[in-house]
């Protein structure tokens, strides 16, 4: 199947991010990393699934990847960094989940849709925790490197 | 040398353009102390919300000055932020004038973004590809295309006329399930949950989560609280255009 292969997978995750840092208005330089951010972050996504990992834990590590990614590409071009972080994270939010809770509330299946609810929320809240772990340790790392300078 | 009430406009005027176009709050702040800090200024503090911009600054002879500004329609447009924060750094290495700084902020300030022609074929590109990565196949993809620029092209339409987000977010995910309908019932694609999947994602409020998750951490708790809940009613905003859609013509 073509759909399934790993290189084409990767391929549509770097034109998703790529088109998606052009809908928010991103600087032209930096768009060519924005894909390459969001194709790491799938990657990291699509291994650890096969590997038999939940798909809770393996959003988590590909969140995890492109927030230090974006930290990196932050500091190389001297840009903020959600300009990197916002596309890199589009192909992991959960749409799906979204979509299939509206669908069972729209059939009154409420356990099922609360099922899928709980679930949705989980992968989203396991990438808001992905960003908070980087983002705080890298402000950890800078205060620290601000006293020694002051010594 | 600049006293302090052309500093404070120049730090005003930066902040709103960041603000307008989406930064964190934090980020707003530092931009606007570190403008000020170029100044022999006693005090410079800065208050933002998502809403307003509130900032204060002292001169040597104790003169305070406080401006207010409120923000009232927000936009997206990160390639601003990255210029305004470009600008706060050479404006504590250059030496500028007051006339110099405005003219250059104003110039920002009034930048165009990616023609509004070409918007509609990267969102076509964003759900043709994101239905892929959801399992779609190839004739998926293809409506998904459609979907993406009729949707994209109704949205565009709406941001140039001032439509409030409520309306705009659920005609645009009543648009999508209604050109994903018609795609699949003309035979083009196969499976409608992967296509409506793969076509929401134009429009997921990214800028709005990520900055609530950054600003919780940076301790504006106010800040990342209003922005989380703007993230959770635009998903919930399209959930119901789409639902609307799916039980009315399905």
């Amino acid at each position: 199947m073509l759909e399934r292969s790993l290189v084409f997978q990767l391929i549509s995750a770097f034109i998703v991010s790529f088109s998606f840092a052009i809908l928010t208005n991103s600087p032209s330089k930096s768009l060519l990393y924005c894909g390459i951010n969001g194709m790491c972050g799938w990657f990291v996504n699509i291994l650890l699934l096969r590997f038999g990992f939940t798909q809770i834990l393996s959003v988590f590590f590909a969140a995890l990847a492109i927030n230090v990614l974006s930290e990196i590409f932050a500091r190389f071009l001297k840009n903020p960094v959600p300009i990197f972080l916002i596309p890199g994270l589009i192909p992991l939010v959960p749409g799906a989940g979204m979509y299939y809770t509206m669908t069972s509330l729209l059939k009154s299946q409420f356990d099922l849709a609360i099922k899928t609810g709980m679930q949705t929320l989980l992968i989203a809240g396991s990438i808001a925790v992905a960003i908070m772990l980087v983002t705080s340790f890298n402000w950890v790392f800078s205060a620290l490197n601000k006293k020694v300078e002051l010594k | 040398m600049m006293n302090s009430k052309q500093l404070i406009e120049i730090a005003l005027l930066a902040g709103e353009i960041m603000l307008t176009n989406g930064a964190e709050t934090h980020r707003v702040e530092d931009t606007m102390v570190r403008i000020c800090s170029k100044g022999k200024l006693k005090l410079a503090e800065s208050f933002v919300i998502p809403t307003v911009i509130v900032a204060t600054v002292a001169d040597e002879n104790n003169n305070l000055v406080t401006v207010s500004k409120r923000i009232k329609n927000r936009t997206i447009d990160l390639n601003k932020i990255s210029l305004v924060n470009q600008f706060s750094r050479d404006f504590q290495t250059h030496e500028y004038t007051y006339e110099q700084a405005i003219e250059i902020l104003n110039n920002i300030k009034n930048k165009k973004g990616y023609s509004s022609y070409l918007l509609p074929f990267t969102a076509a590109l964003v759900c043709c590809f994101s239905t892929i990565l959801f399992g779609g196949n190839l004739k998926d993809a293809i409506s998904a295309f459609l979907v993406g620029f009729v949707t994209q092209s109704i949205l565009n339409f709406m941001n140039s006329r001032n439509f409030s987000y409520f309306i705009s977010y659920i005609i645009g995910g009543a648009t999508t399930a209604l050109v994903a309908i018609i795609t699949v019932n003309l035979n083009i694609g196969v499976h409608l949950d992967k296509i409506i999947i793969g076509s929401v994602m134009i429009m997921t409020p990214g800028v709005a989560i990520t900055n609530a998750i950054r600003d919780t951490i940076a301790g504006d708790l106010l800040s990342g609280v209003a922005r989380g809940i703007e993230a959770f009613l635009i998903a919930v905003f399209i959930a119901t255009g789409a639902g609307i859609a799916l039980s009315l013509f399905r």
